[in-house]
């Protein structure tokens, strides 16, 4: 980070992935006085309020996610005494289960201490114990707000599915819908995505730009949403920059970003920024696995299990 | 300086000197150049090289010392591939070193200062080269350290996770089988066990993480001791703990196969770790050892490297300074060559600039100024300044020229402004006059066009045309013309006018007139305009008429007058009638124009006649007498003569005399005159004659009713002569005396002799009594003369009495009587004196006694003042002398003219006294001026005859000069020759005496009354005056001109100085210069003058020399 700033002499970051990595690359950039834009993460580190003038984001936080999650579960009939916990053991896991927790207190239930929290260790794949602990659980969970990595998430629903096949795996974003499609067994279900982009299927123009952008430069590669969130990201990034009138300097970019309006990227909501927002976007779309399957998810799916 | 030298000259010389002084500035700047030059080689070729040489292996060897810094600080490969290659720095090195060291041998500088430098390097070189190695080596081994580590930490963590996946799947496999609630004994069922292998796993886990903890101890480990310690006594022991965990946790397992292989790994993986921990072959702790190693080692090298820099460092100092003199030598050999060459240059630049400033004070003043001045001249003669003129200064300069020539264009151009403008002027005064005349004149002034139209008049046209004002303009002139003139074209009165300007005109009303007329064109360039005057000349013509007439008339009567008429003017006969004619038997053109002294028998004649006539009629009576006359064919006859000035106010108007021939009458008389008794000694007409004539007069006078004159005249002290010289002197004396009468009367007055010295005397046809007067004034003189007698000279004076018919009586007893007693009181009144009878007379006589009486009183009344009549030099033009004149303003009488009263003084014997003061005035009035009058200044004092008497006059005036202080030789005596009369001797020897004081003597009145020659002889003279009755008509009269040249010669041979009195004009000043007379005397140069008129006369004289 240093090295791009200070050698480099890069004027804006884009893209910078991980919450604990954002942990650390944010006061840089703010000693810096560089943009970093559009980080892949949700963490609140990249969300101070009022928002630092050298942070923008495209992605809505894991608050925002885990709230919305929170909101659909309880909505839904599960109490709150079933939801469990399942994250990674860094920064990353910790924001995710903070965000559940907090959303889960304004939602009036206050004993989140009680509630199931199995970790796993970074850059292993050792969820058994995670497993073996929930299964011991005193209350059968019924829905697990997860905040992982593929590969550890998708063997976790593996093991756990095959022992309590009617919970709902809710995860956050992170974990690339795409990617855990790939990494979980085909008969895998009642897996939940919460995406920050549309679902890849839905006709929106940027994702129709986007997927025919890569045929024409990276044919070789699959489209998915972390791609596709990476696409997006640029192009509001250059929505903001072609707007610049004079030099293209660090201040001159965060300028023309926050005077981003109401910008139509064919996202279908439209893009703003100002100076004190500095998140481009507040919706969440949610896909579900199901059979090896991505489709859109929609809550009713579960009542519709509860009534059965 | 270069006051005179033209502009053009200064400019010459300037560029002259710029050009001069540029050569010599380049000449100093390449010369100074060239040095620079050198010095700039000298310094390039051997000082410079040297220096940056000397400079450049101070910093080469200081990049040496930072490279060895670097090496020291890095820290990996990269780091040491970042530092400068040694081999640049060496061959930088070298290469100064070679020029140094070629330097050195041009300059001439020790080689032993810089030759242990080379030697010092090379060992540098090698310390350097053993650092580099070591460092290398240590970066070697703790880049290898860093790979250990991070296999130590790999293998850790691959440990853990191992741990944790066992312990995770015994876990889930008992959740599993719970859930299941299987009793199958394939894993341990219970908790407990799960707890225990929870343990180990963890047991396990914090052993390996102490071992870790550990290996960071090994690679912080600052000593060999320590690191054996670690090693033995930590390490190892921790390594069988894990051993042992592992080692039970097999048993544990030891019944299920599946994880076997995984304790297998456990196992496995310790044993890695301990081996890179402290094993063999690069572990971390030999690799800690060499680090160790290495860091002792890079001390000492360090150290010595220093040493040896220090060295370097020092010779590179000394070497520097070395360098450093040896450019200053250089540098500071240019810098005194440049200072010189800057003075130089300096010097010349002031120079330069001097002389810049003062050739552009110099042009400034001749062209900035001069034109400043011109341009202001000339403005001013734009605004109409004439006056203007330039200030000339001299030289050659241009602009000074181009001023002269200003000024002369300025005066020009004022000359010619003034001429316009006096033209302007004159021009209106002429025009002015020309307005003035045309309106004053009496005349008819018009202006005509060539056909004869009147254009304009003057106002006395309408009068004189007797038209009505303005009705004039626009009629011809021809109209004004009588027809018998025959004018009908202005041609025609052209023509006319030269036979006559006068001509018959008829007025505006047509009535007749005698018109006097001049035409003229009004300028000869314009022949359009004509100018007529006309006048009325009727009243004149007839006026010319009558004059005619009347002159016709007295034509008539002069050529038919009975009597010979004949219109005299200065004694030049104008015209004589028919009768003249007869009378004199001539034809008038032998007498018209001709003086009229040729009808007179005689010159004397001539003169008497003149004399007697003209004394009469200047007072415009008429004068009468009988002379006798000449024919102009030589007859004598006696006339007639009766004549009347025609303005006796104007002499020049000329006279009328009648003449009428009485020759025959005449000789009735004289036969009548020879029947008388005449006396027989003197021939006159004896008593009874005398008685005769008396009554025949008387009858005459009576007759004719003239007044007539008896005079008895007794001879003063006659019987003394006759006695002392006897009867036969007295006879002669009686008849000379006689003689003398006679000639004194008229021809037709008689002179008759009643006895003894007894004469009487009657004047026929008197005037008056003044003539009467001076007749017997005249007699006094005469007889008063001396007389000759047998070589004696005698002087006797006469007693006269005077009778008068009528007014002294009607018959002849009674005028004999009254002249008798006239003649006794005259003998009474101090003899030599007549006396008139009448009581009228007496009026006189006593007025004459009043006079005496004032007289007496006026010296003591002080009375009487002094006039000075200045003399003037006639060669210098100064004042030479001034006539002090004696003025009696008496109360009664007035201002009493000298003529009267000095004969007064005489006879009442006052002459002396009043003369005396005369003389004192005179000399305190020339001791008063004396300062101002020129040293032969001569103040001339009058003396009379009288102030001879007694014999005392030359004392007293000695006394008076002594008294005054005046010097004798500024005095002069001015006398008359009558002193002579009554003591000759006397008064010739106080003359005497006084000359021999020094004393200017003068004769006065020269050439009057008794004039004698032989006097001027014994008198001692120095100065003569020519009265003024011949300087006055000097001019006029020949004979007059004649006397004056002959005195004025005279006097020159005589030695004599000459005074001309009575000069009253230019021409006779000129005459008088002309025979160079010398000093004179007159009215034309100034009137008698009072004392304080006399000294600012003397001023004026003074200063106007």
């Amino acid at each position: 980070m240093r090295e791009m700033i200070d050698q480099d002499n890069v004027l804006a970051i884009i893209g910078n992935v991980g919450t604990p990595t954002a942990i650390v690359t944010v006061p840089i950039t703010n000693q810096k006085k560089t943009l970093l834009f559009g980080a892949f993460s949700g963490g609140d580190v990249l969300r101070a309020d009022p928002p630092s003038r050298y942070v923008m984001n495209y992605r809505p936080s894991y608050a925002d996610e885990t709230e919305k999650l929170i909101a659909g579960i309880l909505n839904s009939g599960i109490k709150a005494e079933e939801i469990a916990f399942f994250t990674q053991q860094d920064g990353f896991g910790n924001a995710g289960y903070l965000g559940a927790t907090n959303a889960l207190k304004r939602h009036g239930y206050h004993d989140t201490d009680k509630l199931w929290h199995v970790r796993y260790s970074r850059n292993s794949l050792n969820v058994e114990g995670a497993v073996a602990t929930l299964l011991n659980a005193s209350i059968e969970p019924k829905a697990i707000i997860m905040a992982g990595s593929y590969a550890p998430s998708a063997r976790f629903i593996e093991l756990l599915q095959q022992e309590l096949p009617e919970i709902w795996f809710f995860n956050l974003s992170f974990v690339g819908s795409y990617a855990l499609k790939a990494s979980l067994p085909k008969d895998a279900r009642h897996v939940v995505v919460t995406q920050v982009v549309p679902d890849m299927r839905s006709h929106y123009p940027i994702i129709d730009e986007y997927l025919a952008n890569l045929k024409r430069y990276s044919p070789a590669l699959e489209p998915n949403d972390i791609s596709l969130e990476g696409y997006i990201v640029a192009k509001i990034f250059h929505q903001g920059v072609i707007g610049i009138a004079g030099e293209i300097t660090k201040e001159s970019i965060i300028d023309g970003l926050e005077q981003l309006h109401k910008n139509d990227i064919g996202l279908g909501i439209p893009i703003s920024f100002s100076k004190q927002d500095h998140q481009a976007i507040d919706k969440l779309w949610m896909i579900t696995i199901d059979q090896g399957e991505l489709e859109p998810f929609s809550w009713s799916k579960l009542n519709i299990l509860q009534n059965q | 300086m270069f006051k005179l030298w033209s502009i053009r000259n200064l400019l010459q010389l300037w560029s002259f000197v710029t050009v001069f002084a540029v050569i010599l500035l380049a000449s100093i700047t390449i010369y100074s150049n060239q040095q620079f030059v050198n010095t700039q080689k000298s310094l390039t070729e051997t000082v410079l090289p040297l220096e940056n040489a000397s400079r450049q292996m101070s910093e080469v060897a200081a990049s040496f010392v930072t490279r060895q810094k670097q090496l020291v600080l890095a820290d990996s490969t990269q780091a040491i591939d970042k530092i400068t290659p040694r081999q640049q720095l060496e061959q930088k090195f070298e290469k100064h070193w070679q020029t140094i060291a070629s330097s050195v041998t041009v300059t001439g500088l020790d080689q032993h200062n810089i030759s242990p430098l080379f030697d010092n390097y090379q060992q540098f070189l090698v310390v350097d080269s053993q650092l580099s190695t070591l460092i290398l080596q240590d970066i070697a081994t703790s880049e290898l350290m860093q790979e250990r580590i991070k296999q130590a930490e790999s293998i850790e963590t691959q440990f853990q996770q191992k741990v944790e996946a066992i312990v995770g799947r015994i876990s889930l496999q008992l959740a599993k089988e719970k859930r299941a609630n299987s009793q199958s004994t394939q894993i341990i069922t219970s908790q407990d066990d799960l707890n225990y292998l929870k343990e180990l796993a963890q047991s396990s886990r914090v052993n390996v993480l102490k071992i870790i903890n550990l290996t960071l101890h090994v690679i912080q480990a600052d000593n060999v001791d320590l690191l054996l310690s670690l090693r033995e006594n930590d390490i190892k022991q921790y390594q069988l703990s894990v051993q042992r965990d592992i080692a039970q946790l097999a048993r544990a397992l030891s019944h299920i196969k599946s994880y076997q292989p995984l304790i297998v790994d456990l196992d496995r993986n310790c044993e890695q770790l301990i081996n890179i921990v402290i094993g063999q072959d690069n572990s971390i702790y030999d690799l800690r050892l060499t680090q160790l190693r290495h860091k002792q080692l890079l001390t000492s090298i360090q150290q010595e490297s220093i040493t040896i820099f220090d060295v370097i460092v020092s010779d590179l100092a000394r070497l520097s300074a070395i360098v450093n003199d040896y450019s200053d030598d250089v540098i500071s050999q240019a810098a005194s060559t440049a200072n010189k060459a800057k003075w130089l240059f300096f010097l010349i630049s002031i120079f330069i600039v001097v002389m810049m400033a003062r050739f552009v004070i110099a042009i400034s003043q001749r062209i900035t100024s001069p034109l400043a001045e011109l341009r202001t001249a000339m403005h001013a003669l734009s605004i109409q300044q004439f006056d203007k003129r330039l200030t000339i200064a001299k030289g050659k300069n241009e602009i000074y020229a181009l001023a002269k020539d200003f000024n002369t264009f300025a005066d020009n151009n004022q000359r010619l402004i003034d001429d316009l403008a006096s033209a302007k002027d004159s021009l209106q005064v002429r025009e002015q006059h020309i307005t003035a005349i045309l309106n004053g004149v009496p005349e008819a002034i018009l202006t005509l066009n060539s056909a004869g139209i009147i254009k304009s008049t003057n106002p006395e046209a309408a009068r004189v045309l007797h038209a009505e004002e303005g009705s004039l303009e626009g009629l011809n002139l021809i109209q004004f013309f009588a027809a018998s003139e025959k004018i009908s074209h202005l041609a025609d009165i052209a023509n006319s006018l030269q036979r006559s300007q006068e001509f018959a005109g008829l007025d505006y009303r047509k009535q007749p007139f005698s018109m006097w007329l001049s035409l003229n064109p009004l300028s000869s360039l314009n022949n359009d305009l004509w100018v007529c005057v006309i006048s009325d000349i009727t009243a004149r013509k007839q006026a010319e008429q009558n004059l005619i007439q009347t002159s016709t008339e007295l034509d008539t009567i002069l050529e038919n007058a009975m009597v010979g008429i004949a219109f005299l003017r200065d004694r030049v006969i104008l015209r004589v009638n028919h009768k003249f004619e007869e009378i004199f038997a001539c034809d008038r053109d032998q007498v018209e124009g001709k003086s009229v002294e040729q009808i007179f028998p005689s010159r004397e004649a001539y003169d008497q006649l003149g004399e007697q006539a003209y004394t009469v009629l200047q007072f415009g009576e008429n004068y009468e007498g009988e002379v006798q006359l000449l024919r102009l064919n030589g007859e004598k006859f006696w006339c007639s003569l009766s004549s009347k000035a025609i303005d006796p106010k104007n002499p020049g108007d000329g006279s009328i005399w009648l003449y009428e021939d009485i020759t025959i009458q005449r000789e009735k008389d004289e036969k009548l005159l020879k029947l008388a008794s005449l006396d027989a000694l003197t021939e006159l007409p004896n008593r009874s004659v005398f008685n005769d004539r008396l009554d025949h007069a008387v009858h005459k006078a009576n007759r004719n009713a003239t007044r007539l004159a008896v005079f008895f005249l007794d001879l003063d002290h006659f019987k003394h002569i006759n006695d002392s010289l006897g009867h036969k002197a007295g006879d002669i004396l009686l008849c000379d005396v006689a003689q003398r009468l006679r000639s004194c009367v008229r021809e037709g007055d008689t002179v008759a002799r009643l006895g003894g010295d007894e004469f009487t005397i009657i004047l026929e046809e008197i005037r008056s009594a003044q003539f009467v007067a001076k007749v017997a004034d005249k007699i006094t003189l005469a007889i008063t003369k001396s007389y000759m007698l047998d070589g004696t000279e005698v002087n006797i004076s006469p007693s006269i009495g005077i009778s008068l018919f009528p007014a002294d009586g009607r018959d002849v007893e009674t005028l004999i009587k009254n002249a008798d007693a006239a003649m006794y009181h005259a003998k009474k009144n101090g003899r030599n004196n007549f006396q008139f009878y009448s009581a009228e007379m007496n009026a006189q006589a006593s007025e004459r006694l009043a006079m005496e009486t004032s007289l007496r009183r006026a010296v003591e009344l002080n009375e009487f003042g002094l006039h000075f009549q200045p003399q003037i030099n006639l060669f210098t033009g100064n004042i030479a002398g001034a006539e002090a004149l004696l003025r009696w303003t008496s109360a009664q009488w007035g201002d009493v003219s000298p003529a009267r009263f000095v004969p007064i003084l005489e006879d009442i014997g006052l002459i002396s006294e009043v003369g005396q003061v005369v003389l004192t005035k005179a000399c305190q009035t020339y001791m008063a001026l004396k300062d101002k009058l020129p040293a032969d200044f001569k103040m001339a004092v009058n003396l009379s005859g009288r102030q001879f008497h007694g014999g005392q006059l030359a004392s007293s005036v000695r006394q008076t000069l002594f008294e005054t202080g005046m010097s004798a030789d500024n005095l002069e005596l001015e006398i008359t020759e009558s002193i002579l009369m009554d003591d000759a001797a006397l008064a010739i020897s106080t003359l005497t005496e006084l000359s021999e004081m020094g004393i200017t003597m003068a004769i006065d009145d020269f050439g009057t009354g008794y004039s004698s020659l032989s006097y001027l002889k014994r008198f001692p003279l120095d100065v003569l005056k020519i009265d003024r009755s011949f300087v006055r008509d000097v001019n006029v009269d020949s004979d007059d001109a004649a006397i004056v040249d002959a005195i004025l010669a005279m006097s020159k041979r005589l030695g004599l100085d000459v005074v001309a009195e009575g000069v009253e004009t230019a021409e006779q000043l000129a005459f008088l210069q002309q025979h160079e007379c010398h000093r004179v005397q007159g009215y034309f140069f100034s009137r008698p003058l009072e004392f304080e008129q006399l000294s600012q006369f003397v001023s004026d004289k003074q200063y106007s020399g």
